[in-house]
């Protein structure tokens, strides 16, 4: 530091030595309360993910395997519809979420209690219920429909099951919880009391949130956005409840070659490229996206 | 371009009129009616909980007032939002933009208030770092800096578009002594060469006394006492802003009569003090405290005619320049700053006598539980 006028840094620690000792003794305690968990992902996860790989990387012709699954029109679509899915759901839960979590932060600490309970609820029905739920709403004769006739904007039932539409409602309500929950714990931790020093240094309430929040938040954003992203990956019931054909997400396509055609090496392999794409593409953004670094975070 | 350092404007005189708050049923502000002078510095000095942050916050628009008005220079601006206000302010936090360098955060109240001009905005800038005395650092991001660098920066931010009103918030609160002591003076500086008025909240006494024009010392909500350091100092309105600001001696008695100039305190042990009529008129049988600051006190011999007070010494401080002389009168302590050549053989446990000037002294309507 070439400081002129204080940059007096506060004494070193007297008692360095005998506090490492200590926390040596900690670590070891520290493994011993961590093994039940280690022990737990070591069997039903890597274990598992080893054993894949075993099989999607040994055998004749490994090469020439991928090729194929990469060739195939089939798998390729299924892929990219995924992506094409989980993006979408992403985006809208996001755009849906920011100004609840906003919400939230910022208001009377009555209203927050309830807000996050009416959040958290959904939670504790099970995905299947509320895809199905979701089927009832949309269906041919479902409240929609009937609202919509009864409004007078259609004079005939609509298909709004079984299309993207359907799929990203019933994703993005199942997302949401997880959404607003992360921003709004990103949100918690930025000062109140710079959204003050902006506005009495001349910043509208407009312009206190997009020159001060925004960028803050936007650390929260990138994490709760790819924990999103990532999730919907994997997604399996709705898209099968709620969509059609064209909607076959991969864990559908992975389902159905391993437990209706009994093609375990395929599945491997298409399992394989999925985490392959996901590691890069979050490597990727943390690349882009980990700003807090640039101004000396951790 | 080449402008002095100083613009046209100076300082905004402000006035409260009976200014009230309430948080649920606290009144944080009770009533309070007050003129700062335009390019005064005034500090507002309490306990936590006294209403000086709640002032302070009414008076940058982040909360409204239930009733009464705010005016800088005569004209209401309670209802003006924060952001019109043109004011400037350090945060006891500093709450400077972590995301932004330390030319962003100084030019953001430029860039707030209009100006487009780049050439304009790094002048500014550069000027305001410069009488923090931080040139240089502009391209560093706040967590680089130290706690004292963090609370230049603030400055220059409060100061950089020249506001008429700065607002401070025990900014020198999370600061080391030596480095505090050291942004007092600065400070000082500032205000002398910026000419705004600046209102600063504090807790610290010596702070207020140190740096400020005016001492409004704020209790429960309203104003305890209002006025310069040395008429606080000197003649304290009541028992409170004694105790508060500088050490004084307060020895507990009752009232025991008065004539048209002065009035009688008697004291448990038996002894009797007379004090002029210039702090509070009491009633006879009232519980009063005898108020006398310690440098005011000289010691003499127990039978001096001088001698308005006897103790029995009971702790001998060395200071360096002097000596903290404390006795025990009426069961209480009693303290008195004694030079080094008049401390004689004084040991403890010896019978000591007390003198002061009459109009150095006062009586001030006891409370319960105070020293």
């Amino acid at each position: 530091m070439s400081g002129q006028a204080d940059t007096r840094s506060a004494s070193p620690g007297a008692e360095i030595a005998p506090r490492c000792r200590l926390s040596a003794r900690i670590n070891i305690r520290l493994l011993v309360l961590l093994a039940p968990i280690s022990l737990l992902i070591a069997l039903f996860l890597i274990l598992p993910i080893a054993i894949m790989f075993n099989r999607a990387l040994t055998g004749e012709d490994v090469i020439a395997a991928y090729v194929e699954v990469l060739r195939s029109p089939v798998y390729t679509t299924v892929f990219l519809t995924t992506l094409k899915i989980s993006a979408l759901t992403t985006i809208i839960t996001l755009l849906l979420g920011y100004p609840v979590a906003f919400a939230l932060r910022f208001g009377r600490p009555r209203y927050r209690a309830i807000v996050l309970m009416l959040i958290v609820l959904p939670y504790w029905l099970d995905f299947i219920v509320r895809s199905y739920s979701w089927m009832i709403l949309l269906g041919r004769k479902g409240i929609v429909n009937e609202l919509l006739i009864w409004i007078g904007v259609i004079d005939r039932p609509v298909k709004l099951l079984y299309s993207l539409g359907s799929v990203v409602t019933g994703m993005v309500q199942i997302m949401l919880p997880m959404m607003i929950l992360t921003l709004f714990a990103a949100m918690l931790r930025i000062d109140a009391r710079l959204m003050d020093a902006a506005s009495i240094h001349g910043a509208s309430r407009w312009r206190s949130f997009a020159r001060v929040f925004l960028p803050l938040s936007l650390p929260g954003v990138y994490g709760a956005s790819l924990l999103v992203f990532v999730t919907a990956l994997g997604f399996y019931i709705t898209p099968a409840l709620l969509g059609g054909t064209s909607e076959t997400m991969i864990s559908q396509s992975m389902l159905l070659l391993a437990s209706e055609l009994l093609d375990w090496k395929t599945a491997s392999i298409a399992g394989t490229l999925l985490l392959f794409v996901t590691s890069i593409l979050v490597l990727v953004y943390n690349r882009l996206f980990s700003i807090d670094r640039l101004w000396g975070g951790s | 371009m080449s402008r002095a350092v100083r613009g046209p404007k100076s300082g905004a005189s402000v006035r409260l009129a009976s200014l009230r708050k309430t948080f649920g049923n606290v009144r944080a502000v009770d009533d309070i009616s007050l003129d700062i002078p335009a390019g005064s510095f005034v500090a507002f000095l309490g306990p936590s909980g006294s209403g000086k942050t709640t002032t302070l916050n009414l008076l940058a628009g982040f909360i409204t007032p239930d009733s009464g008005e705010i005016l800088f220079d005569d004209a209401p601006i309670s209802r003006t939002p924060t952001h019109q206000r043109g004011i400037g302010m350090v945060f006891q936090s500093y709450a400077l933009f972590p995301h932004m360098t330390v030319f962003d955060n100084v030019a953001f109240p430029l860039k707030m208030r209009g100006e487009r001009d780049r050439g304009r905005v790094r002048e500014r800038v550069a000027e305001a770092l410069a009488m923090v005395q931080l040139g240089g650092y502009e391209k560093r991001y706040p967590r680089q800096l130290s706690g004292g660098q963090q609370q230049r920066v603030a400055m220059a931010r409060a100061l950089v578009s020249h506001p008429r009103l700065l607002l401070m918030d025990e900014p020198l609160g999370a600061l080391d002594k030596k480095l505090r002591d050291q942004m007092q003076i600065e400070i000082k500086n500032i205000h002398r060469r910026v000419g705004s008025t600046f209102v600063y909240v504090t807790h610290d006494q010596n702070e207020a006394l140190t740096m400020s024009d005016f001492i409004v010392v704020m209790r429960d909500g309203a104003i305890a006492q209002a006025g310069t350091p040395q008429e606080l100092y000197d003649s304290p309105a009541n028992e409170f802003v004694a105790d508060f600001l500088g050490g004084a001696n307060l020895v507990r008695g009752r009232i025991t009569g008065a004539d048209a100039a002065s009035q009688r305190i008697a004291f448990e042990d038996g002894q009797e003090v007379v004090v002029p009529l210039a702090g509070e008129t009491l009633e006879p049988g009232a519980a009063a405290s005898l108020f006398v600051r310690p440098e005011g006190v000289t010691l003499a011999q127990p039978d001096d005619e001088r001698t308005r007070l006897h103790g029995e010494v009971s702790e001998i401080v060395f200071l360096g320049n002097s000596f903290r002389v404390i006795a025990t009168v009426a069961g209480q302590g009693f303290s008195a700053l004694v030079g080094r050549d008049e401390i004689g053989g004084l040991s403890l446990g010896d019978r000591v006598g007390f003198a002061w000037e009459n109009e150095r002294s006062r009586a001030f309507a006891s409370e319960a539980g105070g020293t």
